[in-house]
């Protein structure tokens, strides 16, 4: 191989390389000029994934009696009291999650705001609030 | 010197005064360990147990009845987590006078429920639920707490209170309907 020959072969991978760090960099611009755009779509409560809220109950009382939530978002009650409850629509007793034994729980997914109580212990009552 | 002799006994009939409830407090109050406790909680939870069955054989009103059940369910589980933490701190529950006591009254009142029937007998067991959770939170809040020694029956036994104290809401709700 003469040396022009060789130095055209140099002054092309040259270019080629040139033109490759070129790309990566306008990809990663790429992927930067995104970026704020992905922390948009992170933060916008409608693609946010529905939250899980607990309700212990302890003591003959719903602990928070009452929670605020968003549409969708699930709530779970937790019998971690010495004798068995249930959560019942109040006051219609519309649906009802049956006896919940010690230490078991029972979730439900929320689509609007309601009040309920222990049909049991009539006296224990608490409110789930659907923000807008 | 007079009025030294004066002021003096001023003072001890003053002390005498304050110490009268004290002694009072001392010979009524029975001395118990953690074991006679935990015999005194279930025998007490049994009892009602017991009432709650013959209320379910006798009564045909569904308040009554609702209750009752109620009742046996929420005492039963009580007596289910007592004799777990005694089981599991190693203590047996020793009878002693609190718990004899107890049963002695029992005995009486279950022959008077035994015998009265319809409205008498409804009126009866409410009337009986009233008091007996009246005088089981007493017995809890001024004998049992202060005198257990282990933490953790003493939890038991605070977080036994909420419940009976819900009870009793629940019995005079029920004995305002059953007024005679």
């Amino acid at each position: 191989m003469t040396t022009g020959k060789l130095w055209s072969v140099l002054v092309l991978c040259g270019i080629g390389l040139l033109f490759f760090v070129n790309r990566s960099f306008v990809e990663s611009q790429k992927t930067d000029a995104l970026w704020p755009l992905r922390s948009f779509t992170a933060i916008n409560p409608t693609l946010v994934t529905n939250t899980k809220h607990i309700v212990i109950i302890k003591g003959m009382v719903f602990d928070p009696a009452e929670l605020h939530v968003h549409k969708g978002d699930t709530v779970v009650w937790i019998n971690k009291d010495l004798v068995p409850h249930n959560i019942t629509d109040f006051p219609k007793n519309r649906w009802t999650s049956g006896t919940l034994a010690l230490s078991s729980s029972w979730e439900k997914s929320i689509s609007n705001t309601f009040e309920y109580y222990c049909s049991i212990h009539p006296t224990m009552k608490g409110k789930i609030i659907v923000d807008p | 010197m007079k009025t030294f002799k004066i002021n003096t006994m001023m003072l001890l009939f003053v002390a005498a005064l304050f110490s009268m409830p004290t002694m009072a407090q001392n010979k009524t109050t029975p001395t118990l360990t953690d074991a006679e406790i935990a015999s005194v909680a279930v025998t007490a939870n049994q009892i009602d147990v017991d009432y709650g069955k013959i209320a379910l054989k006798k009564s045909k009103e569904a308040e009554i009845r609702k209750f009752a059940q109620t009742m046996i369910d929420d005492h039963t589980s009580v007596i289910n987590q007592a004799v777990a933490l005694a089981k599991k701190l190693g203590v047996t529950p020793k009878d002693n006078a609190v718990s004899k006591s107890l049963m002695d009254d029992a005995k009486k009142t279950k022959m008077t429920l035994d015998s009265k029937e319809g409205k008498a007998f409804d009126k009866a067991y409410i009337d009986n639920e009233v008091s007996y959770h009246e005088a089981v939170i007493s017995t809890v809040k001024n004998v049992l707490i202060p005198q257990t020694q282990n933490a953790e029956l003493k939890d038991l036994l605070q977080s036994v209170l909420p419940i009976l104290e819900h009870h009793l809401h629940m019995a005079k709700n029920a004995q305002a309907n059953h007024k005679m």
